[in-house]
């Protein structure tokens, strides 16, 4: 409870990156995820890890940072690949014992989505490692807005999306204040979750709920008195434009969606 | 419960690598938002039936500090003992933890049970005692916060005022019987007559016999109620004596951000357009009794340069 990373925390700069048109980067990032996904071989992940740390480099993020900044979700991948070990079967069998078995596939597997999902990981935390999340929301606001045609309210949407991010570090951040007052008082949160578990729990979770709340009733307070009224007329300060930075990302990201698809051939 | 602090320092963000410690641009007062450390080479010793002050600019790391009394924190380098005790062994903050009380800042956000009484309840039940026990330590905390037992304890906390809500977060500490309270800005938010209940409560549980410590930004409750005052600048141990010595040096305070309660800047005004105060300190019951003194005695003498004088003095005083 001492360190609470969070995913993809922004890291400010001025690399080409960080100055791309946040809709642009939204965009070429989805479009990465998939072409990590059309990747079939260790060849194609090869080349997509090389495509990644290039961008890493060119965003002048170390690795380590970036490795960081994924944090716990490195979990999720290594649950994954141990699914893959036990659970896909085929080829040599490595080791045996009563209904556990490992076979080769089952490893060739799990070494493969571990490396995948590592680099799907890696790819969206540098989106949110070089874009604030002002400007992601921003971007979902302007990628949506076709659809209000259709009765969908891009502007609210995006404006929820950015107040939650907004406050997750601040509740993160209280949430462990609460801990530490809750310690204080002598709860005993290691302790076995029958014994007295329940009032450790909603000592935690209620304070939490009521200080949302209370967040939101200010927030709601503060927008009204500045005459917040939705999307309808609003002008922009910082409008977005695409800029020939963006035009070369998508190159890059083009040639790197041919050059995987074309090592999926590679016998 | 004595706590000594040996060359404490804490710091957020640990420095992987030490060379992280560069002199970043130095900010007016409080702490740069990417300082390293939080606190920096902290020595004192909290003694036995102490009130002991932390003063210190926001951000100057006075919560910080108040975290390393009962084990929340750990310091990154130096030491926290307890009774001679380091604070790093399990054993030792355990029992750090049961003999002393950190009320945090605004501490009615952490209330949380479905009735007065629960809330309350929950640190002694924490602590394993018994429900006869505990119904005795409820009774008796929420004497102490002079709530009414029969009319609040089976209340939602929600329900009560902010006022009240505090004094039952209060009375939550209180019910473990600490030995040593600690208070982060307990008036903060309050209105003046809550806040001067409060602080007449906190003299109370001092006289009898808790070892108290306060943070606070105001100087003139700080001078008022402490027996020694530490100052904190930028997580660095800026000053620590008693209320006569930091006030003293008004200059300095200022520099940092802080000022001087009321009557000693009255006081300092005063000596320098000439009225001459012996001592270097006042609060505010020394200082008129000094000024009604001087007054009183430059009437026997009909002295007119220097009746003119204390004229002045009564002019400020009005104001
Ligand atoms: N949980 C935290 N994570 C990271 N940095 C923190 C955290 N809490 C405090 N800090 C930093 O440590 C420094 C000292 O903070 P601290 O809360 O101890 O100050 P303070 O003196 O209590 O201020 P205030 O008067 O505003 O309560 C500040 O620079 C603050 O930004
Ligand atoms: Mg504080």
């Amino acid at each position: 409870m001492q360190e609470i990373a969070i995913f993809g925390r922004y890291l400010a700069g001025t690399s080409p990156v960080h100055r791309m048109d946040p809709r642009a980067k939204l965009l070429l990032s989805l479009f990465v995820l998939i072409v990590i996904f059309c990747a079939q071989s260790f060849w194609g992940l090869a080349l997509c890890a090389l495509f990644v740390a290039g961008f890493y480099v060119i965003a002048r993020i170390s690795l380590l940072q970036a490795f960081k900044s994924v944090g716990w979700l490195f979990f999720i991948v290594i649950i994954t690949a141990l699914f893959n070990v036990f659970f896909v079967q085929g080829g040599t069998v490595f080791f045996a014992w009563g209904f556990i078995q490992i076979s080769e596939a089952g490893v060739y597997q799990a070494a493969f989505m571990g490396c995948r999902l590592s680099l799907l990981l890696l790819s969206m935390s540098l989106l949110t490692l070089t874009t604030t999340s002002l400007d992601i929301t921003d971007a979902f606001e302007y990628l949506f807005t076709p659809f209000t045609r259709f009765g969908l309210p891009a502007h609210e949407l995006a404006m929820m999306m950015g107040i939650a991010l907004r406050f997750l570090p601040q509740f993160a951040l209280e949430l462990q204040t609460i801990h530490r007052a809750q310690l204080s008082r002598g709860a005993n949160f290691s302790s076995s979750p029958l014994k007295g578990g329940v009032p450790m729990i909603t000592s935690l979770v209620v304070p939490l709920f009521t200080s949302a709340f209370r967040h939101a009733e200010t927030l709601a307070a503060a927008m009204d008195s500045r005459c917040y009224h939705g999307g309808t007329g609003r002008s922009r300060l910082h409008p977005l434009r695409y800029t020939s930075l963006d035009r070369n990302a998508l190159i890059v990201v083009v040639a790197m969606l041919i050059l995987v698809v074309a090592s999926n051939f590679i016998p | 419960m004595s706590i000594t602090f040996e060359g404490v320092s804490y710091s957020y963000h640990p420095p992987a690598k030490k060379t992280a410690q560069t002199a970043a641009a130095k900010p007016a007062w409080g702490n740069a938002p990417d300082s390293v450390w939080a606190l920096k080479d902290i020595n004192f010793t909290l003694e036995e039936g102490e009130f002991f002050g932390i003063a210190g600019h926001t951000g100057s790391g006075k919560s910080t500090l108040i975290q390393h009394m009962n084990g929340l924190l750990q310091p990154h380098s130096g030491r926290v003992l307890v009774d001679g005790r380091d604070i790093s062994d399990k054993k030792t903050a355990t029992r750090a933890r049961a003999g002393v009380g950190l009320v945090f800042q605004y501490p009615e956000h952490q209330l949380f049970a479905a009735t007065v009484y629960d809330d309350v309840a929950f640190g002694p039940r924490n602590l394993g005692l018994g429900s006869e026990e505990v119904d005795a330590c409820v009774r008796e905390a929420l004497a102490s916060v002079a709530l009414d037992f029969d009319t609040v304890h089976e209340k939602n906390p929600f329900e009560l005022s902010g006022g009240q809500q505090r004094r039952v977060a209060f009375a939550g500490v209180l019910a473990m019987k600490p030995t040593t309270l600690i208070l982060d800005e307990p008036v903060a938010g309050l209105d003046p007559a809550a806040r001067t209940d409060f602080l007449n409560l906190i003299k109370n549980l001092h006289a009898s016999g808790l070892t108290v410590v306060f943070v606070s930004h105001s100087m003139n409750n700080l001078a008022r109620l402490c027996d020694r005052i530490l100052v904190l600048k930028e997580g660095e141990q800026f000053m620590l004596g008693t209320p006569e010595e930091v006030f003293a040096q008004e200059a300095s305070l200022k520099a940092i951000g802080l000022g001087v309660p009321s009557a000693q800047r009255m006081a300092n005004s005063l000596r320098q357009a000439g009225v001459a105060l012996p001592e270097s300190f006042y609060d505010t019951a020394r200082l008129t009794h000094e000024l009604a003194a001087l007054y009183q005695g430059h009437h026997g003498s009909q002295d007119s340069q220097d009746s003119r004088d204390s004229h002045d003095s009564h002019d400020h005083q009005s104001t």
